[in-house]
């Protein structure tokens, strides 16, 4: 019964956690930590500078206090979302067989099993820890190579320890979320109920994106501070600010397929469903649109925004086709990042509009009820 | 009533359904198969919710050409409804009045005969799997559809409930002039439904009882 009670754990919260969180680990532990750490840079750079940075984030991590602190709250914010994910799964109608199943197993081994799906799913932090402390341990740093493992570990056992109280507690009635309580009396539009959706249920998503986002604009501004030609540089940043938001957008798919599935009944014709639910993206793209405007200029910003939904609705339109997962998709939204880099870079971002916009549409008409639901 | 002309379904490629060319007439139907035969996919094809082969018309509505005059002629409830949880069900009934041009009055007057009004304005989330059921029915009859696609309507419903809704369908029908359709396992109350009409899928086709 044991093993048996191991692999149903690990799949419903390991396999879970991995299927739900695929587009946001691709991106934070291959393209972030491989950029980092196996990069090759451009110019005349000697080959000894280029060892130096990249061992430099590696050996800072465990020789630098400051550099270990940013990497324990990154782990605590993993581990946070691991419980957040495993808590939340819990409460779901297909998953409360564990109440008066699992339960019935001693504490004692309840607990290990906890501590086993959590150390599953911190399997991405582990191999970066593990290449750091080897590094860590090669070049004398012994005592942060230690405590960033220990830490880790008791972020494990706490976090096992919380899922071990939760899951013998009866369950209780959740109380309404703030949102749901301010928003009671607004009217809301069914073309804007994943905005609400996301601000109800994915905050920490959101904030992740914005963050991202502010870090790629960032990084963009950066790295082609020499480029003269303003327009070229904003779409840049403009197509980062969107591929930023792809977590977001695969998770608008979904919400439609699990809680809109009466949407296709409704009398609305295809140009109103393909259009109507960028005003999804209107809201949540606020904070960049606003940037924009306050810094570029409003024609700037304009044709910055048209880029931004275009490619939005293209990237929404992928989703459409026949049985694509997240897989196909992030290699999808990689092609056309990389598309969309070639057209700036020879100053034809503007074309890219009309042309996302026909792509899309045409994407749209083809696969509009599209049986192959994902996610659900 | 309802025609379908050279209807097929198919999963990746894996027939479901085909249908080659029947004309429903108007009436109460039950939609019989056994477990896997397609009745839900039948009539989510009917409601324009799964894409499918061929081409289905509510007299000359057709579903691919005029889909938006189509949608407002056809009403569907799922068999097992899932709505934002967030939302509170009187949202989700004005959403779907707005949508399908539902009159004044009508959901508060479906809504005191479901006994609804007591919990109607509080989140979803806090639903049962039966007072969403009752919900979904509720919005079905909104608007001033043709055709009611009722996939499962048995399920989790309480008998006082499942009372009014076969009064609800006997009064749409007589009055209105609404057909239904009725996908169910478990046997419907011939005596509560006079008039009523079967539908067989076996091997993929579909053989009327009329």
């Amino acid at each position: 019964m044991l093993p048996l009670s191991n692999i149903a754990l690990r799949k419903i919260f390991v396999d879970g956690f991995y299927r739900t969180h695929a587009g946001m680990l691709v991106f934070v532990f291959v393209m972030l930590v491989s950029y980092c750490l196996f990069i090759n840079t451009l110019g005349t750079v000697m080959p000894d500078q280029i060892d130096f940075w990249q061992f430099f984030f590696t050996i800072s991590l465990v020789s630098n206090p400051l550099i270990m602190v940013f990497y324990l709250v990154a782990s605590a914010l993993y581990a946070y979302k691991s419980l957040k994910y495993v808590l939340n799964q819990l409460v779901l109608p297909q998953q409360e067989f564990l109440y008066y199943s699992f339960t019935s197993s001693s504490k004692k081994q309840q607990f290990l099993y906890w501590c086993m799906v959590l150390a599953y799913i911190f399997i991405p932090v582990w191999c970066y820890t593990l290449y750091a402390i080897i590094i860590g341990i090669v070049f004398g740093y012994y005592l942060i190579s230690i405590g960033v493992l220990l830490f880790q570990l008791l972020l494990i056992i706490a976090g096992a320890y919380m899922i071990l109280k939760e899951s013998n507690c009866l369950i209780e009635a959740n109380k309404p979320n703030w949102l749901i309580r301010i928003s009671r009396k607004w009217n809301k539009p069914v073309f804007l109920l994943y905005t609400f959706q996301v601000f109800n249920r994915s905050k920490l998503a959101y904030v992740l994106t914005k963050l991202l986002s502010w870090v790629l604009i960032s990084s963009v501004f950066i790295l082609f501070s020499d480029i003269k030609d303003n327009s070229r540089l904003l779409m840049l940043i403009t197509s980062c600010i969107v591929v930023a938001h792809v977590v977001l957008i695969y998770q608008e798919r979904i919400f439609n397929d699990r809680y809109l599935s009466f949407l296709p009944n409704f009398p609305f014709s295809k140009t109103k469903v393909f259009f109507s639910f960028c005003l999804n993206y209107l809201i949540l793209l606020l904070p960049e649109i606003c940037w924009m405007t306050t810094r570029f200029g409003l024609i700037t910003s304009l044709e910055l925004a048209a880029f931004a939904f275009s490619a939005i609705l293209l990237f929404r339109s992928l989703l459409l086709l026949n049985g694509i997962q997240v897989k196909g998709f992030l290699i999808g939204i990689f092609c056309l990042f990389l598309l969309f880099y070639v057209c700036i870079m020879f100053g034809l971002g503007l074309m890219l509009i009309p042309i996302n916009m026909i792509v899309a549409w045409g994407v749209f008409r083809r696969n509009y009820l599209n049986d192959n639901y994902i996610g659900v | 009533m309802l025609h379908f002309s050279q209807f097929e379904k198919s999963y990746f490629d894996h027939l479901v359904l085909k249908i080659d060319n029947i004309k429903l007439p108007e009436g109460i139907f039950w939609v019989k198969g056994s477990n896997g035969t397609g009745k839900s996919t039948f009539l989510k094809a009917i409601a324009g919710i799964l894409s499918f082969k061929g081409d289905i018309a509510m007299g000359t509505v057709y579903l691919k050409n005029h889909g938006v005059s189509y949608r407002k002629l056809v009403n569907f409830a799922a068999a097992e409804p899932l709505f934002p949880e967030f939302l509170s069900g009187a949202e989700m009934i004005s959403l779907f009045a707005k949508a399908k041009g539902a009159g004044a009055g009508q959901a508060e007057i479906l809504l005191a005969e479901m006994g609804m009004q007591g919990y109607i304005n509080n989140p979803l989330g806090s639903y049962s799997s039966g007072m969403l059921k009752k919900l979904s029915l509720v919005l079905a009859f909104l608007g001033k559809p043709k055709l009611i696609l009722l996939d499962e309507p048995l399920n989790t419903i309480d008998a006082e409930s499942l009372e009014v809704l076969y009064c609800w369908i006997n009064e749409k029908h007589e009055k209105d002039k609404i057909s239904f359709l009725l996908s169910s396992h478990q046997p419907l109350d011939e005596l509560k439904l006079p008039g009523l009409k079967q539908i067989n899928i076996v091997d993929k086709k579909l053989t009327l009882n009329i």
